[in-house]
């Protein structure tokens, strides 16, 4: 049973570096392509780790690491916002609102549980569920439906690939917080003498790990498999014009559509 | 920049032109709007919609394009529901 929850942990492990190298990368090319989603997304999953690494390893309680949870959720929330529906302010603002709520709530019930207020959990799970879904699904839903806009346009394939790797891993960390239904209460998570807490921390741990493993190859997607999904793919290059030969094109382009008509 | 590449197709499947000359109209009218040393990675959704707002808009009348406001919702309209190629193709 220890080994099997130190593969578990493991899996923890891997899921915290990735997340943490994505953050980083986020950070960097925000500054420098001075993308504000970017900048955000990368605080909010740098945070996400800080709260992880804060929890297991220097043994903060589980108060400490949903603070931030909160900023990570809130922030991805910001990204999917600034990324894909920078137009629609109305729905952005009520997605953004609705998962700052319910993180809030989030906080409350955990504090107040450990403040020894009873019976709270399974209403706090219950609530973390929508918390999760729509963060996450929110991201999912729409990468999928910009990979459906864009698949049979002329982009490289490697970024359709993107977009749909976002789609299905977003998707699949949404459910994150379901094994907790079965954690049995008064058990530490992942108690490995318990095989129903140890089953749950795996389920989570995969889940996660499953998640780190596309969201990761998805953002730090090496060349030479951008150059294997964009094989067959014509990469333009367009003549240097100068901007008169450019202009002289167009209106004689202009003048021969006009001709014809 | 793979916007800029969809943008100027749209624009030249909107006006009949080719794909290098729509995608050309487009650099031209960033430049216009940015101009010529704005570095083309740190474009962001609030600056192409000025481009296409402001300088594109400019350029097409000065060619003389039919149904110019058509021509610049439907490159809003398609702007609005690719932005995310300005991040997901941009890093």
């Amino acid at each position: 049973m220890n080994g099997l929850y130190l593969v578990f942990l493991s899996f923890l492990m891997v899921f915290i570096i990735v997340l943490i190298i994505v953050g980083i990368f986020f950070l960097i090319n925000g500054i420098h392509n001075k993308l504000i989603n970017l900048k955000i997304a990368g605080l909010g999953f740098i945070s996400l780790c800080l709260g992880f690494i804060g929890n297991f390893l220097f043994n903060l309680h589980e108060g400490f690491q949903e603070i931030f949870v909160f900023i990570c959720f809130t922030f991805t929330t910001v990204f999917t916002y600034l990324t894909y529906y920078k137009n629609q302010k109305k729905i952005g603002l009520f997605v953004i609102f609705l998962v700052i709520c319910l993180g809030i709530i989030q906080l409350i019930l955990i504090y107040a549980s450990l403040l020894g207020v009873p019976h709270l959990y399974y209403l706090r799970i219950s609530l973390d569920v929508p918390y999760t879904m729509i963060t996450f699904d929110w991201m999912a839903w729409a990468s999928y439906s910009s990979y459906r806009h864009l698949k049979n346009e002329d982009i490289q394939p490697w970024i359709k690939i993107r977009y749909l790797l976002i789609a299905i891993f977003s998707f699949i960390i949404s459910f994150n917080n379901i094994p907790e239904f079965f954690q049995p209460i008064g058990t530490t998570w992942g108690d490995s003498s318990n095989p129903v807490s140890l089953a749950v921390f795996g389920a989570t741990a995969i889940l996660a790990v499953t998640f780190a493993f596309g969201f990761g190859l998805a953002w730090l997607m090496p060349s030479w498999l951008k150059n294997r999904l964009n094989k067959g793919y014509k990469t333009i290059i367009d003549k240097e014009l100068t901007k008169q030969e450019l202009l002289t094109l167009i209106e004689k382009q202009l003048k021969d559509r006009r001709n014809n008509k | 920049m793979e916007i800029i590449k969809y943008l100027g197709s749209k624009l030249s499947e909107s006006i009949e032109l080719s794909l290098p000359a729509g995608r050309g109209l487009i650099k031209l009218a960033i430049k216009d709007e940015l101009g010529p040393f704005h570095p083309i990675n740190q474009l962001n959704y609030e600056k192409l919609v000025g481009v296409i707002k402001n300088s594109l808009k400019k350029r097409l009348v000065d060619l003389d394009v039919p149904n110019i406001e058509d021509v610049l919702d439907y490159l809003l309209d398609e702007l609005n529901s690719n932005q995310s190629l300005i991040t997901i193709a941009g890093i």
